[in-house]
């Protein structure tokens, strides 16, 4: 802990002064209890100002680390995009962390993800729709999120993207057709997403993310409930399906060994 | 920068937060009067020359209201008795002054138990002022080579006793030291910035005057910082940061600015620098052996808790200190601070506020002399 924390914390409560931190034991994370208010616009939406009673647990390793919110004030109901633990469902995992190590600070973190959930919620009240749609639950949504990151409509192709990220197998040059189809080099297509989705997510988090895409092009061969929200499954079902996806990886047409050394 | 504009609001809070003088010497009559019968003709401890003196912030000047009406002043005594660790155990010695206190109790009729913790007796004394007495037995320690090497420039270290010992009932010399004494010393060499320093030398006569009549700027912030972290910490006072681990902190962090608002602002910006990465955490300054962060260690929750506190305290000085209309000032002050600074107007314009600084110390003095 250190001067980061330190200064992101301090811009959060600079920020909004009605959240004010709580002690609490435990180490990790920092509790912020208060309102958070709000003056948002959405492109063809209105402006709209409110605020929310939330508790944060604000994580000593952001952004490594990511806050987990609720709303207290009783206005947002479970069914609203809301995890079993009761905090706010912001975004996919992956969107998150993008987010996270992309934003500025924790403040540009909480106005891009929490404000906008909020005022996502608050324009379903107020005029009856969301002002920018919403994903499916569970990794149906996951999946709905990285094509729409990608900019595609099949999940073949998304996973052939995501495998791009990972140098598993064949490392796949820059130089090399983009796995879309565009027949592109994938340097002037999805390189650039490819290489933001790298930056932010680890090695782990990525080949976790390929794998549960991977499980769904494959179809009923589901192993186990692929959630990226629970990482000890993950783990457990990423050792028995190394060697699916590398007998998956070896009957890809074109797939050469790459020549030793 | 933490803070651009000078707010005679943060003069103002620490204003409300002081106690009056009367109340320091309320306290000195409280201690003497323990001394006193500590030297009653009866005491069992007579022979051994007790000498009783506070420490802590009755000691430092840092003493603030507590957050609630009914709430007590910590007054913290050191009760050093003239005997060594060859003659008696830390056990036998924290009886013989516990036998005392409670002979006092009883003379006194004061009606609160004599409580013992791991190092103190804790007597509760209630007239029109409540005190809760923290009395510190403790021995001379002997001046030796390492002693000398520990103390530095501060001498004047003890032994004190501590039941959580293995050794507390047996006569060993294994006991631990404190410098109640030095750290007293090491503070006020802190408050007295260049600029008093000059105002000092420029006065031919110095009196003795104890610190707590200086009310330095560093006496001051520390005051404000101390009662944001009982208003933070209200509800759960156990992950509230130690009122030394403030001082040392804001001590360190002073730069000898003389208004309230610069120094504040000098220490908000500076106050981890006294922290250390590895072993002590927060060594004290007069022993650097001993640090007065030990409980991160065995609870980590109180360091996250702490530099919370301090993100916290930043914002709302910084907050305080660019709100622009009165009102918020107002609920901001009760909401950081549970101060009332409404009808702070009528009371005293901000025109008309005491300067801070230089001015305030009229007899600036040279560190305090225990008699």
């Amino acid at each position: 802990m250190g001067p980061t924390f330190l200064s992101q914390l301090e811009q959060v409560l600079m920020r909004w002064p009605d959240l004010r931190m709580q002690p609490q034991e435990n180490a990790s994370a920092v509790e912020l209890c208060g309102t958070l208010d709000f003056t948002a616009i959405h492109a063809g939406s209105p402006e709209i100002a409110d605020a929310y009673e939330l508790s944060i647990q604000f994580p000593i390793e952001f952004p490594k680390g990511l806050p987990q919110v609720r709303e207290i004030g009783g206005r947002v109901p479970k069914t609203f995009h809301t995890n079993p633990d009761g905090t706010l469902c912001l975004g996919t995992d992956f969107r998150l962390k993008m987010i996270a190590r992309q934003a500025s600070g924790a403040v540009a973190y909480l106005e891009r993800v929490v404000v906008s959930y909020l005022y996502s919620y608050s324009h379903l009240i107020q005029f009856g729709r969301l002002p920018y749609g919403d994903l499916s639950h569970g990794d149906q949504g996951e999946i709905e999120d990285l094509l729409s990151y990608f900019e595609v409509n099949q999940v073949t192709i998304a996973a052939e993207l995501l495998k791009a990220t990972q140098g598993i197998g064949a490392p796949l040059s820059l130089h090399f057709p983009c796995p879309c189809g565009s027949k592109v080099p994938l340097s002037s297509c999805h390189g650039a997403k490819i290489g933001k989705l790298r930056e932010a997510l680890s090695r782990e988090e990525l080949s976790i993310l390929w794998m549960a895409l991977a499980t769904k092009v494959e179809g009923g061969r589901r192993l186990n409930r692929l959630s990226l929200l629970n990482s000890s499954v993950l783990i457990a079902s990423r050792e028995v399906d190394f060697a699916r996806l590398y007998y998956m990886q070896r009957n890809r047409p074109g797939w050469k060994q790459r020549p030793a050394k | 920068m933490l803070i651009e504009t000078e707010i005679p609001v943060l003069d103002e809070l620490q204003h409300r937060l002081d106690i009056p003088a009367s109340y320091y010497e309320k306290s000195v009559e409280r201690y003497k009067a323990i001394g006193e019968w500590l030297c009653r003709e009866a005491s069992t401890v007579r022979d051994f020359a007790p000498d009783i003196y506070s420490h802590g912030s009755f000691r430092l000047g840092t003493v603030i209201h507590p957050l609630s009406r009914e709430g007590a002043y910590d007054l913290d005594l050191v009760c050093c008795i003239n005997l060594n660790t060859g003659e008696v155990s830390q056990k036998d010695l924290k009886q013989l002054i516990g036998r005392e206190i409670e002979l006092y109790a009883e003379r006194f009729s004061i009606s609160a138990p004599v409580d013992e913790s791991p190092r103190c007796w804790r007597l509760d004394y209630a007239d029109e002022l409540s005190f809760h007495m923290d009395i510190l037995p403790c021995v001379p320690r002997p001046t030796d080579v390492r002693a000398q090497a520990q103390e530095g420039a501060y001498s004047g270290s003890v032994l004190i006793t501590d039941n959580r010992l293995s050794n507390y009932a047996q006569l060993s010399p294994q006991w631990l030291t404190a410098n109640p004494l030095g750290i007293g010393s090491w503070f006020e060499s802190r408050c007295i910035t260049t600029h008093l320093f000059e105002a000092k030398m420029a006065q031919k006569s110095i009196a003795e005057v104890p610190a707590y009549t200086w009310k330095t700027p560093l006496q001051k912030a520390i005051q404000v910082l101390k009662r944001h972290r009982d208003r933070t910490f209200r509800d759960n006072p156990e992950f509230a940061p130690s009122s030394m681990i403030i001082t040392v902190l804001a001590a360190l962090a002073y730069k000898g600015t003389v208004t309230l608002t610069d120094s504040l602002n000098d220490i908000l910006s500076d106050f981890t620098a006294g922290l250390t990465s590895r072993g002590c955490r927060l060594p004290n300054p007069t022993n650097q052996e001993e640090d007065f962060a030990e409980k991160w260690k065995l609870r980590p929750a109180l360091e996250t808790n702490f530099f919370s506190w301090l993100a916290q305290a930043r914002s709302d000085i910084m907050n305080l200190a660019t709100v622009q209309r009165f009102s918020e000032s107002v609920s901001l002050a009760k909401k950081a601070f549970d101060v009332d600074l409404a009808g702070r107007q009528q009371l005293r314009p901000s025109s008309e506020l005491p300067a801070t600084g230089p001015t305030v110390i009229v007899s600036p003095p040279k560190p305090w002399e225990r008699k």
